[in-house]
């Protein structure tokens, strides 16, 4: 599972599969587990940020003709 | 007038030396042929060079001007575009292999801008594969080099557009920028590389990287070549659903040499960082003139500065690997390892953690336009550190070891964020001749300022007149 800490193989093995990445290339999927959890954890300050009320960035606009 | 001085002329002054026929478009042309002929086995800053179809160019430039026509200030103009940037029957790699073949059937819409302003298309430059990188390094295509030092990187991802310019191979070039990608190898080449506000050129025709990060924009040897090419770029373009459909300036009429009761805001989280000693000297110092020049100068505090790296990465990654999903699942072994890790990354994280970035941005963003109701610019270094060797992955600064790459976008990611117009420009050198840029970032919609406070400082100084030794 995703923790504060980061990721376990387990869950990112599961989410790789899920993707469609290839789990039989071990090699590479070893260096991207290392870096997934590294990026995992360097995205925490996010988690930890108040938003309260804040809408996304995002937003729709229905074209005008 | 030889040719390594037609090559190191800047645009505004090529243009009167062509506007006046004491040089001919075909003899810039071949005087910057020479010097990419000459330069280049060094420097690698070009994956396609068009020689033939500068020629040619060139010599529509002669007609037009026999036939009484005159385009403007880059008539006859060099220009080299990075290659994400599609050019009609010429191939567009993006920096991979995978692309060696692809030849685009429409122009982007900055090609199209340019031709319309008379300049001539010499090549298309390198590039970290994609965009994707701050260094400049390509497996593909092969690294790109620093003239300032060639052992050294030029910085991405538009490398190629950072030694070109530099290196007199091109008068200006143009760079993407998502993270940082014009102004870092601008700062490290010592250029004038200016990302405008988001939705300011058009980026209809260029590769993506993220979408709702990426900017086109110009790198030159001044500021006022900047400006002339926001000139000829700058408008809407409704072929980009990104295009902000405002009044564009003249972009030049604000280079006046002064920045009398501009208000400066210095923001302290700057420095809280690591930052390399002598930067921070330059960088100061070149602040501190600009207050002796008149401009209002005071500390300030930048809200959140120390969380944007979480939440462009977040962004970046999330809307990368929409982009390359296709791609990258079906060819990743083709891709450079790093980059292709980068992208793969982009598959663990959530959809609640994308919006919840996308949420974090808005407030980021409305905290900076509150903070420009106090001040017209920003100032700070634009790295922390100058240029290092091609293949490091962590650099020293002072007695700290960090990473390279958030080392590179530590003070660069924030406008990717925001949006908002930012101009690096040279304030100085290391004592081993390497390039110090200073960054300076305004309102949205506002480069003019940005702009005038950039061409002052140049204006001033002479850094931006130095040659690399290359």
């Amino acid at each position: 599972m995703t923790t504060q800490e980061g990721m376990d193989r387990e869950t990112f093995d599961r989410l790789a599969s899920a993707a469609g990445l290839d789990l039989g290339d071990t090699s590479h999927m070893d260096e991207l587990y290392n870096y997934v959890r590294g990026l995992v954890s360097s995205l925490k300050p996010l988690r930890d940020m108040d938003l309260e009320g804040v809408e996304p960035a995002t937003a729709y606009f229905p074209p005008r003709d | 007038m030889d040719n390594t001085e037609i090559c190191y002329s800047s645009a505004g002054e090529l243009a009167s030396l062509i506007k006046s026929r004491q040089v001919s478009p075909r003899e810039v042309v071949e005087a910057h042929l020479e010097r990419i002929e000459a330069t280049e086995p060094t420097l690698n800053s070009f994956i396609t060079v068009m020689a033939d179809q500068a020629r040619a160019a060139a010599r529509q430039c002669e007609l037009a001007m026999s036939a009484g026509t005159y385009r403007g200030p880059l008539h006859g103009v060099p220009l080299g575009l990075k290659d994400l940037y599609y050019v009609r029957g010429v191939r567009n790699t993006s920096g991979s292999r995978i692309f060696d073949d692809f030849v685009p059937d429409y122009d982007c819409t900055v090609a199209n801008r340019f031709r319309r302003a008379g300049a001539v298309l010499i090549g298309k430059l390198n590039l970290h594969q994609f965009a994707f990188g701050p260094t400049g390094e390509n497996p593909d295509y092969g690294n790109m080099h620093n003239p300032w030092n060639v052992d050294l990187i030029p910085g991405g991802s538009s490398g190629g557009s950072g030694s070109a310019a530099a290196a007199g191979q091109c008068t200006i070039t143009m760079g993407s920028d998502t993270g940082g990608s014009i102004r870092i190898p601008s700062a490290l080449c010592g250029l004038a590389g200016l990302k405008p506000t988001y939705g300011r050129i058009s980026r209809y025709g260029i590769s993506v990287l993220a979408w709702s990060l990426d900017h086109a924009g110009p790198m030159c040897r001044t500021v006022e070549d900047c400006a002339l090419v926001m000139n000829a770029l700058a408008g809407y373009d409704p072929m980009d659903p990104a295009s902000v459909n405002v009044p564009v300036p003249d972009f030049t009429e604000g280079l006046t040499g002064n920045v009398k009761g501009l208000r400066i805001g210095v923001p302290k989280e700057y420095f809280e960082v690591p930052v390399d000693t002598q930067v921070e000297q330059a960088v100061r110092k070149a602040i501190e003139q600009l207050g002796e020049m008149g401009a209002e100068v005071r500390e300030v505090s930048m809200p959140m500065f120390h969380q944007t790296a979480p939440i462009s990465t977040t962004i970046l990654y999330s809307e990368a690997t929409a982009y390359h999903r296709n791609l990258v699942l079906s060819k990743g072994a083709q891709y450079a390892a790093p980059v292709r890790v980068r992208i793969e990354s982009g598959f663990f994280i959530s959809g609640e953690q994308y919006l919840r970035a996308q949420r974090a941005r808005a407030l980021f963003t409305r905290k900076c336009r509150e903070l420009f109701d106090e001040v017209d610019v920003l100032a700070g270094p634009m790295e922390p550190m100058t240029a290092h060797p091609i293949g490091a992955t962590q650099v020293q600064i002072n007695d700290v070891t960090v990473g390279s790459v958030p080392a590179l976008t530590q003070y660069t990611r924030a406008f990717n964020l925001n949006g908002f117009p930012a101009i690096t420009v040279p304030c100085g050198f290391s004592d081993d001749e390497l390039p110090i840029g200073l960054q300076l970032a305004g309102k949205p919609f506002d480069e003019s300022t940005v702009l005038r406070a950039a061409h002052a400082y140049e204006k001033a100084t002479d850094w931006h007149k130095r040659r690399p030794p290359v």
